[in-house]
């Protein structure tokens, strides 16, 4: 007996799903968010001339790139609510483990693009009198910037899609949401096959306006 | 605060935990052995002469790189056996999924390390009267797999740490094992600690082995072997 497909069971739930897709979307920018700032930072630090430094930012990098993070996840639900004095909701949770797992990542392609650039820019810079930090931001930012868009874009691309695992703890997002409803509808192939188009089209969506970014804002030469 | 930590309960579930890398080790190679395979032909398509067979590598590629893991892995788990009115068992549909993940990710390491050996070299070696396959075989290849073993290893290790998400449809592999470990004792942070530290010490070993390999590899082009 063939298949009879069923698209048309998602009509029912159309609202629900998107307003789990807006609770996705929204999740997934403030990890992004996070995960920009604490790159940042860490990236900045990683190239600090204090060891001690160094040396934390080392071991807070590679314990989240060595790790999966759904175990992070796991840890940050279920393990860490033992030994923290306050309460944590699953999403805080959630976005703060993302938050800094990407941040993690980030460090090291910000890392990438502040070592890009000459280090006699910051000779230069100091030689003028400015701090580091005003070299930092004035001079090796905006040419590192250049060099690291495009490894940036695929992480937060990444990050984004990350977000579908926290539908294992109880994030009221899309993924979570279509497991549930496949289970209350069984039509499975139908609501995964959708939901794979949600998160293919918000995926492109950001690669185009990636690329966009990069030829109207940054002028690099794009292939 | 006011939570003693149970260190008896950490080492106890260290090993037993390790002996569950074998499982995840198993699905990630499987995965890997699948994703090369899949990546040389949908690299190969991706520099073909036709146009249709190009469109279909790049839908492969840009729709398995554009959404999540997961998600494949439940459509492919849940969804597909209901199409084909087959059942599949969660290893299987694990390295399927990983593996057809990671293909399109390998695909484009393999494209790129094919399209780094210079066109004149496949010239000199068609002027030379050796065939496509030939030329592809002895020059292009040997090349390729220098350049590519970088990445290639990097995207293995990406494998094993993803490969935590086939815990979702039953495989029992170390992130699993964990779950079920932490149901039955209620010690969630030593165990998931026990499992981070396995995971830790089993990708580590493996970028090392990766570095190593470069390096042996590195020796044989300068001798010219």
């Amino acid at each position: 007996m063939a298949y009879q497909f069923h698209f048309e069971v998602i009509d029912k739930y159309l609202l629900a799903f998107l307003h789990a897709g807006r609770v996705t979307l929204t999740v997934a920018g403030l990890c992004i968010g996070l995960g920009t700032a604490i790159g940042l930072l860490v990236g900045a630090l990683r190239t600090s001339r204090s060891r001690l430094l160094r040396g934390a930012c080392t071991i807070y990098v590679e314990a989240f790139r060595l790790t999966p993070f759904m175990v992070q996840l796991l840890f940050a639900y279920l393990a860490l609510p033992l030994i923290v004095p306050f309460r944590i909701t699953p999403t805080a949770a959630a976005v703060l483990t993302l938050g800094l797992n990407a941040g993690a990542y980030a460090s090291e392609v910000f890392r990438a693009g502040i070592q890009s650039v000459p280090q006699t820019q910051m000779a230069a810079g100091l030689a003028l009198g400015m701090t580091r930090i005003q070299v930092l931001r004035r001079v090796i930012v905006p040419q590192g910037v250049r060099v690291v868009f495009p490894a940036y874009l695929s992480l937060m691309i990444q990050v984004m899609k990350d977000t579908s695992v926290f539908s294992i703890i109880a994030v009221p997002e899309i993924t979570g949401y279509t497991k549930y409803l496949a289970s209350q509808t069984f039509r499975s192939f139908e609501l995964y096959t959708i939901l794979a188009l949600f998160y293919f089209a918000v995926t492109l969506t950001l690669s185009q306006l990636g690329r966009l970014i990069e030829t109207r804002v940054l002028r690099t030469q794009s292939k | 605060m006011g939570y003693d930590f149970d260190a008896a309960v950490f080492w106890k579930y260290v090993p037993k935990l390790a002996a569950a890398a074998g499982t995840t080790l198993w699905v990630a190679v499987a995965a890997i052995v699948l994703a090369s395979g899949v990546g040389l032909l949908v690299a190969a398509a991706k520099l073909s002469k036709w146009r249709i067979v190009r469109g279909i590598a790049l839908i492969y590629t840009e729709f398995w790189r554009g959404t999540p893991l997961l998600v494949q892995l439940l459509w492919l788990y849940f969804g597909i056996p209901l199409v084909l009115g087959v059942t599949i068992t969660a290893e299987l549909a694990a390295v399927l999924a990983l593996g057809l993940w990671s293909g399109a990710h390998v695909t484009e390491i393999f494209r790129g390390g094919i399209q780094s050996v210079e066109r004149t070299q496949h010239h000199a070696g068609y002027s030379l009267g050796m065939t496509p396959l030939h030329v592809a075989w002895r020059i292009v290849l040997p090349q390729t797999a220098r350049r590519i073993l970088p990445p290639f290893v990097s995207q293995f290790v990406v494998t094993v740490k993803y490969s935590a998400l086939v815990s979702v449809v039953g495989v029992a592999e170390i992130t699993k094992r964990a779950e079920m470990a932490v149901v039955s004792t209620f010690r969630p942070l030593e165990i998931y600690l026990a499992a981070a530290l396995v995971y830790f010490v089993l990708l580590l070993a493996i970028s090392r082995t990766g570095r190593f390999l470069e390096k042996a590899l590195r020796v044989d082009a300068l001798t010219g072997s």
